[in-house]
């Protein structure tokens, strides 16, 4: 056997080969808890490093086009607001009349996803806040277009997996925006399928998916868990048919998150209606955790 | 050994930098060229089976740490894929670029294939759909993008042509 890696005997090569292939054997065996961690801990050493120093370069270049944008977008946001304002006030007495206030309302934490490519086969990924979030197992996570998951492991006060609604074990309770049909949304391929519509129902293409309030369903016997706020937005029809053999329609879902190029995400917590408004008199205070669009 | 530091280390940029600047930019859809298995067929082609399953058990646990729940299976799949393709090198004809592209494309396929049964069998992930509509073509995409690579790694004296 020569000293040069190139020409060790084939034994060598062999005995690696196996000692490489029961590692990873070993690796896929533990329990899905010790999986993570134990990849998050790998994550930290071996790419962790690397895909921070890659994001802050990006993110310089890309700092002073955003800026420009965000000032416009912000500036009629604000314009909006003062309207909205008088909206949710009115709303808020009614809803205040009727006893039906809710006291905690949920926020947005926005988060960064530490890899911004995220590959195909991919069903979690890991998330990170800027400041301490009280993170629950379950809590919705959306973009601006709409949900892509929920948070599956809490790893830190700062850091998450979540995992994503394309994984093929998730199913979402959806419902559709015109008719408030509700159905089951599972991932298949690149686009979903809404499950559970009756053959005789109306479904066009084009209806917007949106996220109901009835419990989030999910695979690997963990039973119902979890609830979405009503309203969140999931996808578009972009296929419907009968078949004749079946009870229910076929209905294909183009999803309204883009799933391949995550970068910033917002995680829903607390336990409140999704987007109460502030009280009366904190109305005008600007918050931290920011509003809803 | 300076010659192997100097391989490896040439090829760790090729994988990282290749799959995280130029992959997405090349893309088509999922359609996307991997870089990682071009820099691994290099790794083997020139230094052997042994640095080719070391170096595919290492790639494919940093590819690993993003798809947590499928931890070691592209280790694995790297893994048995550098060891295969360092022990066929002696039989190999390392300068025809119709040659090095099919190793590279016929790697390529075989790696995701085992892979996606891997998946398919641990999460119950679809098989056929993602096998004819991003396996395949990435893999015949792998293929041509590795030919200029490879004659670059054989300009650069990366590649061996002894046994």
């Amino acid at each position: 056997m020569a000293s040069n890696p190139a020409y060790r005997s084939r034994r060598v090569e062999t005995l690696t080969l196996i000692v490489c292939l029961v590692v990873s054997m070993a690796l896929l065996a533990l329990p899905e808890k010790q999986r993570i961690r134990t990849a998050d801990l790998l994550g930290m050493v071996l790419t962790s490093p690397y895909h921070r120093t890659v994001a802050f370069c990006r993110d310089i270049s890309r700092v002073s086009r955003e800026n420009d944008e965000l000032r416009a977008e912000i500036a009629a946001l604000r314009l909006q607001q003062q309207s909205a304002v008088r909206f949710r006030r009115d709303r808020d007495e009614l809803r205040r009349a009727l006893g039906l206030i809710d006291s905690a309302p949920a926020t947005l934490v926005p988060c960064e996803v530490e890899r911004r490519r995220v590959s195909s086969h991919a069903s979690l990924v890991r998330i990170s806040s800027a400041a301490p979030a009280d993170w629950r197992r379950y809590q919705p996570v959306i973009t601006t277009d709409g949900l892509v998951g929920r948070i599956h492991t809490v790893t830190g006060p700062e850091t998450a997996w979540v995992e994503l609604i394309t994984s093929p074990g998730m199913a979402v309770s959806c419902e559709l925006e015109r008719t408030r049909l509700p159905g089951i949304l599972h991932a298949r391929g690149g686009d979903f399928d809404l499950t559970l519509i009756g053959r005789d129902e109306d479904v066009r293409v084009g209806d917007r998916v949106i996220s109901s309030d009835i419990a989030m369903v999910f695979g690997e016997g963990e039973g119902a868990s979890g609830s979405l706020p009503r309203g969140l937005p999931v996808g578009v029809v972009s296929e419907v048919s009968s078949p004749p053999e079946q009870l229910f329609k076929s209905v294909r879902v183009e999803p309204a998150a883009s799933f391949t190029s995550l970068d910033v995400v917002f995680v829903i917590t607390g336990t409140g209606e999704w987007l109460v408004a502030e009280e009366p008199e904190t109305q005008d205070a600007p918050s931290a955790e920011g509003a809803g669009p | 050994m300076s010659r192997f530091l100097r391989t490896t280390l040439i090829l760790a940029v090729l994988a990282l930098a290749g799959n995280v600047l130029l992959a997405p930019l090349m893309a088509v859809g999922e359609i996307a060229p991997d870089f990682v298995l071009i820099a691994l067929v290099i790794l083997a082609l020139g230094e052997g089976a042994f640095a080719g399953t070391l170096g595919g058990f290492a790639l494919g646990l940093v590819s690993d740490t993003a798809i947590p729940n499928l931890l070691g299976l592209n280790a694995f799949c790297k893994a048995l894929a550098g060891y295969l393709v360092g022990r066929s090198r002696s039989r190999l004809v390392i300068g025809l670029p119709l040659v090095e592209g099919s190793l590279v494309a016929a790697t390529a396929l075989g790696h995701d294939v085992l892979y996606l049964i891997g998946q398919s069998w641990l999460s119950e992930a679809a098989f056929f759909r993602p096998l004819f509509t991003v396996v395949v073509p990435s893999a015949l995409y792998t293929g041509l993008v590795s030919v200029p690579l490879i004659r670059m790694a054989d300009f650069l004296r990366l590649l061996r042509r002894e046994e």
